[in-house]
């Protein structure tokens, strides 16, 4: 699995990251992104929108129910997935569910990154058991 | 004064004897009553937990729901109308329970009881919400539609 994060919602994962409550973001991240293997796995979630290509763009919790929220896009041929919206439930930065106008902003932004559209590829340390990130164009892999 | 003296310690007498029967015959024993709260505490703490357990695999059924193809028949998306309004009832009552909780003093002893039940309600009243828009208003939204070609 590749796994990508759309531009705006890398910035906003490191303003969450600078509240003290939500600084596990990253490793909540690991985790959820390391325990799943396989495609039907990153299904397990709500379906929000489903295309006719059947990649499923989906809502899932991270880090238990209290924790974080967050947004991706599966394109299930191609293995990968693109992030496209994270948010704290509880603290600091903690917002409600995403209305419609949003999760479609959020479903724009990972398709435009599916397209080409400057996003970071997410690289799982497992020694550090954290994410980093490497800015990533379909093009060409820039560090 | 002898007798007044003897009267006072008779009446002395009379009232420790007195106390020392009321404070040995009187009520249950310390650890009897303790005991007593301590299975009243457990008892409303395994209710959380049952009632918790149930909304969590309420969640997973309206995830798993999610997942059902749409557009579809009208009885279909009947009876899809028909769980949400039976879930925000069922909403409304665990809201009621939250309240209760948050007034009752005796539960602060089931504190981490009661944050896992908050977040799965709270994840309850999500999910109820995003079947709604995933049924009901995200397959007339023309823009949704046009982006789903696109995936």
């Amino acid at each position: 699995m590749n796994f990508f994060i759309t531009d705006s919602a890398y910035q906003e994962l490191l303003k969450i990251e600078k509240v003290p409550s939500h600084s596990d973001l990253r490793m909540e991240l690991y985790k959820f992104l390391s325990k799943k293997k396989t495609i039907d796995e990153f299904k397990a979630g709500k379906r929000v929108l489903e295309g006719p290509g059947q990649n499923p763009f989906i809502k899932v919790r991270v880090g238990g129910s209290g924790k974080f929220r967050m947004h991706y896009l599966l394109f299930i041929k191609d293995n990968k997935l693109y992030i496209s919206h994270l948010h704290p439930k509880r603290g600091r930065k903690e917002r409600e569910n995403l209305n419609t106008p949003e999760r479609k902003i959020a479903l724009r932004e990972a398709i435009a990154a599916s397209e080409g559209f400057t996003c970071y590829e997410v690289i799982l340390n497992s020694e550090k058991q954290t994410c980093d990130f490497k800015l990533f164009t379909k093009s060409k892999n820039v560090l | 004064m002898g007798a007044t003296l003897n009267n006072e310690i008779q009446n002395a007498f009379q009232k420790v004897t007195m106390a020392s029967y009321a404070i040995n015959q009187s009520g249950k024993p310390y650890e009897e009553l303790i005991n007593e709260a301590l299975d009243k505490i457990i008892t409303a703490k395994k209710v959380l937990q049952d009632k918790t357990l149930v909304i969590e695999q309420l969640n997973q059924t309206l995830d798993l729901l999610t997942w059902v193809e749409t557009p579809m028949e009208g009885q279909a998306m009947a009876q899809i109308h028909g769980i949400i309004v039976l879930c925000r009832q069922i909403s409304k009552k665990l809201q009621d329970d939250i309240e209760f909780i948050k007034k009752s003093p005796k539960f602060e002893y089931c504190d981490v009881a009661i944050e896992a039940f908050e977040n799965e309600v709270d994840e309850f009243e999500e999910a109820v919400e995003d079947v709604n828009e995933i049924f009901f208003d995200i397959p007339n939204d023309l823009e949704f539609i046009a982006l789903a070609k696109k995936i």
